[in-house]
């Protein structure tokens, strides 16, 4: 509200971030005025977590230089960054759950009272719990995190920054996990902040939030600024459409199909993270799963597999309902379920054996059902799956980890050919693939449905989805909040970012 | 206090049911005498698992608490056995050597742990191997014996009808606890173990904290080493085999948890004291020395299943509440 306003607080020159095969973060700019509240939004992979993460002192970045209060500013370790009064609040909870609230708020920075560094558990727990009632929090600085609820542990994680001195504040989505009445403690916490001159960067997905207390908004996507502006100046469906102005590839090759049967219906079905779901897939059909990160994507998925718990609901499989009891994995592939998961490295092959091993892997017990293994049997049925999806290699034998990721993915994907899969499950397919590569996995995935499997595919791709799904289910918060379908007229990015987003009504 | 007691897990409850079985039935066993044997058959035995508790508390283990007293034991044997009329400055240096001994052995690890960043496992293992083969080469085989009354009288002089190794046991565990429970540095191991990442992210030097445990260890396994001496009055490439184990089910009996962070040095305390108890009530019940270590084998599984199976209960508990805030 005064000249101080205006200043800048951090200036961000020309950063770059590179990751094997990805620029995470591409020659950005960018300034943070003091006693701002700067909101950064943009899809999941916009680079939003990575460029915040340098400014924390996480990671470094490839190029570019960060000016904090007028000097170059390059911290080594979050330490660094928090000397200089920079902090930061984790999406996800980082608390060590067997100590105590004060324990966790306090950690390296324990108050101590005589020269052994002898800890003042006293001084501790008063002035954690001057910080709890200063936040409007209602458990105490002695209580263990593990007996607090998790929205409370998130609790515990804002006091923990807003217990250091901050000169800039850095929010990455803090309040997924929170209630509206913690939220709004959160607000009030950050306008008060704000008025004492702190600047803030805010990460969030709720636009509803952004709007009611952000100053400015900058919009990135594939690692680039694409706006900043003053949030009075800017309408949501203008930020949507900033968002998803994603260049869209011309790489997809989806053929029309023969809908069949219907190969899976969910009925109700409540889990871990996600309620009263209601999905089927047929067969020749490509389905896709849209929305945010923690929404409740990945958890579905693997509870159809049969790897997360079901609370309660049904699954149907060929109309026939798959037992709860015996749900499991090993029924799930039994009937021909199959699931390609996003981390293919830990969960998707054995690294270090052959793309043979790796490829009768899910059929091992139907090849051989006396126990006994043929060489022959072997060699011609992975030559086969190799051929079949076309993977880049001279030999089966050779080693899975020398294969690019594109070609590792098809292997994936044949190992379940191979099974007779009815279902194949991808959970983000070509994360981390390049755009050749990824273009023989489209193909591939086509391949399937043209063959009548029905597909299931998770991304946070939205060209990708509208390029290769017959239908997509939007999911928010752990439920399906829309469903968009080829045939209709707003089968576009925008319709189903804004129903992810929650905002379905403006678009 | 009352932070601490909360630290004493209900395992151990069940041990003390098994105390009560040998005050029953075993004959003699609350006899004065007794009580004291058992207490001088622990204190060396506390010591050590403190150093293992460390470890374990940090969300690691050093395997090479055994090999470094045994290294430890023999070459401080070696040296004294060299005077010829030993003086108390002898007997301090030869306490000195054995101290130094371990914390050389707790300084390699600490380095290519923590500064290098080696698997503890292999580093550990290495290290049991190589200390335990040192006191071979060293000894050539051989038993060292007969030290002076002056040194022998370091463990076991009597006061106030307790040997005086009862007496350090319980010095050094009393900072061992004020060391975990009341410092910046005890905060921090506790830290390092609950969440290492945490820790980093918070501003703590994990490195330092990690090599400080890893050289408090073996300082305190090579401190064991010579007052194992002292007490037995001999030395030799075996004295402290599987020292390293037994040091682990005490620790594991006071309910220090592999995950790190999770429990207490307290509970190493009473871990030693309670399995040389149990011990100690099987033997004056007249079982023999090799079923001991069959029982202590079951125990051990007994106590590691409880602990299983109250974290499964937990754990499906924590489920239900990550649900109902979806």
């Amino acid at each position: 509200m005064n000249g101080d306003q205006q200043a800048t607080l951090l200036s961000i020159r020309n950063v770059t971030k590179v990751y094997p095969g990805v620029k995470a973060v591409n020659n950005l700019s960018l300034e943070i005025r003091k006693g701002e509240i700067h909101i950064i939004v943009g899809e999941n992979g916009a680079g939003k977590s990575t460029l915040v993460k340098i400014i924390a002192g996480l990671i470094k970045q490839s190029t570019g230089d960060l000016i904090f209060e007028g000097e170059k500013y390059s911290p080594n370790s979050v330490l660094d960054a928090q000397k200089a009064g920079i902090n930061m609040i984790h999406q996800e909870l980082n608390l060590m759950q067997d100590r105590t609230v004060a324990q966790n708020v306090f950690v390296s920075r324990e108050p101590v009272k005589t020269r052994l560094r002898v800890v003042d558990t006293k001084k501790m727990n008063s002035s954690c719990n001057k910080i709890l009632a200063d936040l409007g929090l209602c458990f105490d600085a002695s209580m263990l995190i593990k007996d607090l609820s998790i929205a409370q542990q998130q609790m515990v994680e804002v006091a923990k920054a807003v217990s250091r001195e901050n000169k800039l504040l850095i929010m990455d989505e803090p309040t997924s996990s929170l209630t509206q009445k913690e939220i709004d403690h959160l607000f009030a916490i950050t306008r008060l902040l704000k008025s004492q001159g702190t600047s803030i960067i805010y990460i969030s997905h709720r636009m509803q939030e952004l709007m009611e207390i952000g100053d400015r908004i900058t919009v990135m996507r594939d690692g680039a600024l694409i706006a900043t502006k003053n949030i009075s100046e800017i309408s949501m469906p203008e930020i949507i459409k900033m968002m998803v102005g994603r260049k869209i590839e011309n790489v997809f090759s989806r053929t029309e199909t023969t809908v069949g049967e219907k190969v899976l219906s969910v009925n109700n079905l409540t889990g871990l993270r996600f309620r009263n779901v209601n999905i089927c897939i047929r067969e020749g059909e490509i389905v896709g799963l849209a929305g945010l990160i923690g929404a409740g994507r990945t958890e579905l998925a693997k509870a159809i597999y049969g790897k997360d718990p079901i609370e309660s609901g049904e699954v149907l499989f060929y109309g026939k309902k798959i037992n709860r009891r015996n749900y499991t994995t090993r029924n799930a592939v039994d009937l021909g379920i199959s699931f390609i998961p996003e981390d293919r490295k830990a969960e998707g092959f054995f690294s270090g054996m052959s793309i043979k091993t790796n490829m009768m892997e899910a059929s091992w017990r139907f090849l051989f059902r006396r126990g006994i293994v043929k060489n022959s049997v072997l060699d011609r049925t992975a030559e086969e799956g190799v051929k079949r999806l076309n993977v880049a290699t001279p030999s089966v034998e050779k080693n899975v980890d020398e294969l690019s990721g594109g070609n590792q993915q098809k292997v994936i994907i044949s190992k379940w050919l191979v099974h007779d899969s009815k279902l194949f499950i991808f959970d983000e397919p070509t994360r981390g693939i390049d755009v050749g590569a990824k273009a023989e996995i489209y193909s591939a995935i086509d391949e399937l449905s043209k063959k009548g499997g029905a597909v299931l595919m998770i991304s946070s791709d939205l060209p990708e989805l509208l390029g290769m799904a017959d239908r997509i289910y939007v999911m928010k918060d752990g439920e399906i909040c829309g469903e968009v379908r080829r045939d209709a007229p707003d089968f576009t990015q925008e319709k189903v970012l804004s129903i992810a987003i929650g905002e379905s009504q403006i678009a | 206090m009352n932070d601490i007691l909360k630290k004493v897990p209900g395992l151990m409850w069940g041990s003390l049911l098994m105390v009560m079985f040998f005050v029953i039935f075993a004959p003699n066993y609350t006899n004065q005498r007794n009580i004291i044997n058992i207490l001088q058959n622990s204190a060396i035995i506390i010591i050590v698992s403190m150093g293992m508790g460390l470890t374990i508390l940090s969300g690691q283990i050093d395997m090479s608490i055994g090999g470094v007293m045994t290294a430890s034991a023999v070459i401080s044997a070696m040296y004294f056995a060299h005077i010829q009329s030993p003086t108390a400055l002898d007997i301090l240096v030869t306490f000195l050597i054995g101290i130094g001994v371990g914390s050389v052995f707790g300084f390699l690890n600490g380095i290519l742990i923590a500064r290098y960043k080696f698997n503890f496992w292999l580093v550990t293992f290495a290290m049991m191997s190589i200390s335990y083969g040192i006191a071979q080469v060293v000894t050539g085989g051989k038993v060292i014996s007969g030290f002076s009354k002056s040194f022998r009288n370091v463990t076991r002089f009597s006061l106030a009808g307790i040997p005086m190794v009862v007496y350090i046991a319980v010095i050094v565990s009393l900072l061992m606890f004020f060391l975990t429970y009341k410092t910046k540095f005890g905060m921090h191991m506790y830290a390092v173990g609950a969440s290492e990442k945490c820790a980093a992210q918070s501003g703590i030097r994990v490195e330092r904290i990690r090599f400080l445990i890893y050289l408090l260890s073996g300082l305190l396994s090579g401190f064991g080493g010579v007052l194992l001496v002292s007490k037995t009055n001999f030395a030799s490439a075996n004295v402290a085999s599987g020292q390293e184990f037994t040091a682990m089910a005490n620790v594991i009996i006071g309910g220090i948890s592999f995950d790190g962070g999770k429990g207490g040095l307290l509970g190493a305390f009473a871990g030693s004291i309670i399995l040389t108890a149990i011990l100690n009530g099987l033997q004056l019940m007249g079982l023999s020395n090799y079923w001991q270590q069959v029982f202590t084998g079951i125990f051990i599984l007994l106590i590691i299943i409880i602990d299983v199976i109250s974290q499964r209960m937990k754990k499906t508990k924590n489920t239900r509440r990550v649900y109902k805030h979806a």
